[in-house]
């Protein structure tokens, strides 16, 4: 594993005693076990199966395609079923499947904003994630659950740490990874699109090619040579519709991937907004949006916290719209909103998510940076 | 011509005419078009910018240019299920088939009867269609005496000055069957 892995998958780990921090730290651990366990179960089936394992488990059960990654998946499918290939590289008997079930138990509350922020509750997660990964075994998951376990004691006892930002910033790292997810489906369905036409027009061509056929049949008998030859067009027509459509299931079940990859992570943000965390983060910040703000202008890079509230800014409708609702500004707050778009547009027209505070300042991302859009003159 | 209405649970709203360049549904290079737009929301995180485009060669048809935040299965409609409009007469027509989902939960286009779509709408489906200016469902034959292998297609009729009915029949057939759970 490369350094940078090991970055992009070590647990943000609580400073001080935050309700915020730690449910990024529950979700963090469980997006770590979702990578790692998903990667064993692929390192182990993969030889045995082929490439395509997952996608054709998914087939067999007539499933939507499954995210290898997914927290979710990866404790559900050797929990129910059976005869799952995963149960295979996994340890035997009665005790591990409660563990698992525990787990998965676990998972649910949390990511549907049920679960509790304590000290009390992050250790006990961290407990169970712990006995797991010994158990499967996950080295890389055990040793972070165990430095979690540390840090909540030390915690507990009264030490404080560095860095009371860490949750936000790993809140933005998500924000940021929907963002780079967004950009790369959006490049995938123009490619998408135009396997779509090709397949569409191949079995445009099988229809009347069968149909052409059947009015042959119908006027020559079975006898005919001209028979013969329609019956070889219609062949090589349906072959190449099948080639077809081969290779556009499979762009499709790359591009399903990432959109399931990309829901996945939403539904987390959602449910981190949902569940307050982001708001108790903030109480942790010392950072001022206000005073970073202060003679800042339009564009220019935004060094302070991100707002929660989400705007859409809708390059086709020059118009802002609340993301989450599709609600229109323009609806509620008249000209005024239509004019903010269209000067939010003169500094990033390519449009996309406005994310705005309690005091009404917005920023937005130009490629990785966020930026200072300005100020929203009037409630939200 | 309405310029906000509903069908069933979705709103579809009007949202002003620009000039663009796209490619047409077959194909090639892009070409300059009038794109119409509208705002189609709803439950479920419903939020579709859509534009009717008209283009300078006579093509037509209604698509979904961004998803935003819509989940799935809606955002499949951001990369297919575009809804052809035809030249009919003096006027326009376009086929009522829906987007309904299939084994693997991926959806796609597929024939769908007067009763399907009158229970997904939830209400008379030709009197929904008249009341944005377009002609009753009717099959293809029906409609223009087709007799090729399309004619059991069911299709609705429009005056071509009208962009709001392609509208109407894009959430009836597209968004509005996957709210309802529509199958293969």
């Amino acid at each position: 594993m490369t350094n940078q892995e090991i970055k992009v998958r070590s647990l943000n780990l609580p400073t001080l005693i935050n309700e915020g921090q730690f449910r990024v730290l529950i979700f963090d651990a469980f997006t770590l076990l979702g990578e790692e366990l998903g990667e064993h179960y692929r390192s182990k089936l993969e030889p045995i199966y082929g490439k395509n394992w997952v996608a054709d488990l998914a087939k067999q059960r007539n499933d939507p395609p499954y995210n290898l990654k997914d927290p979710a998946w990866v404790l559900k499918e050797p929990l129910r079923n059976s005869t799952s290939p995963t149960r295979t590289t996994l340890p035997k008997g009665q005790g591990f499947y409660n563990q698992i079930s525990l787990l998965a138990k676990a998972r649910n509350a949390y990511f549907h904003n049920q679960g509790v922020g304590t000290s009390d509750a992050a250790h006990e997660v961290m407990q169970l994630l712990l006995e797991f990964a010994l158990a499967v075994p996950l080295n890389f998951c055990a040793n972070e659950y165990a430095e979690a376990i540390r840090r909540i004691n030390k915690l507990n006892a009264g030490e404080d740490f560095l860095g009371a930002e860490k949750g936000l910033e790993r809140i933005e790292e998500l924000e940021q990874q929907v963002a780079d997810l967004e950009e790369v489906a959006n490049q995938n369905k123009q490619e998408i699109q135009l396997r779509e036409q090709r397949l569409e027009g191949a079995l445009d061509d099988v229809a009347m090619r069968e149909e052409a056929l059947r009015e042959l049949l119908e006027k020559v008998g079975d006898k005919d040579q001209a028979l013969a030859a329609a019956r070889a067009e219609q062949e090589s027509a349906l072959k190449l519709a099948e080639e077809l459509r081969k290779e556009y299931d499979a762009k499709i079940a790359e591009l399903a991937e990432k959109e399931n990859m990309e829901r996945q992570y939403k539904e987390l943000l959602r449910t981190l907004v949902e569940s307050k965390t982001v708001e108790s983060l903030k109480t942790a910040s010392t950072a001022k949006n206000a005073a970073v703000a202060k003679d800042l202008k339009p564009g220019a890079i935004w060094t302070g916290e991100k707002g929660s509230r989400r705007l859409t800014l809708s390059v086709n409708f020059r118009e802002l719209y609340d993301t989450k609702t599709g609600t229109l500004l323009r609806d509620t707050h008249g000209e005024a909103a239509t004019q903010l778009a269209q000067s939010w547009l003169d500094i990033k027209p390519q449009g996309g998510r406005i994310f705005v505070d309690e005091s009404g300042i917005a920023t937005a991302y130009r490629g990785e940076d966020l930026i200072f859009m300005g100020t929203v003159g009037f409630p939200l | 011509m309405k310029s906000e209405f509903n069908v069933g649970p979705l709103s579809v709203k009007y949202m002003g005419e620009s000039l663009t360049e796209a490619v047409t549904m077959s194909g090639g290079d892009p070409i300059s078009a009038t794109q119409h737009l509208a705002f189609i929301t709803g439950p479920d995180g419903i939020a579709l910018e859509t534009a009717y485009l008209i283009f300078t060669n006579g093509e037509r048809d209604v698509r979904v240019l961004e998803t935003g935040d819509t989940p799935s299965p809606y955002s499949r409609l951001g990369h297919g299920g575009r809804l052809g409009v035809y030249s009919l007469g003096s006027g326009h027509y376009c086929e009522t088939r829906a987007m309904k989902l299939g084994e693997e939960s991926w959806s796609n286009l597929q024939r769908a009867t007067y009763s399907e779509i009158e229970s997904w709408l939830g209400s008379n489906v030709n009197e929904f269609l008249i009341s944005i200016g377009a002609s009753e469902l009717l099959t293809r034959e029906g409609l223009f005496g087709d007799q090729g292998r399309r004619r059991n297609e069911n299709a609705s009729s429009f005056d071509s000055d009208n962009f709001m009915a392609p509208f109407g029949i894009f959430a009836l057939t597209r968004p509005l069957p996957l709210l309802k759970g529509a199958k293969k």
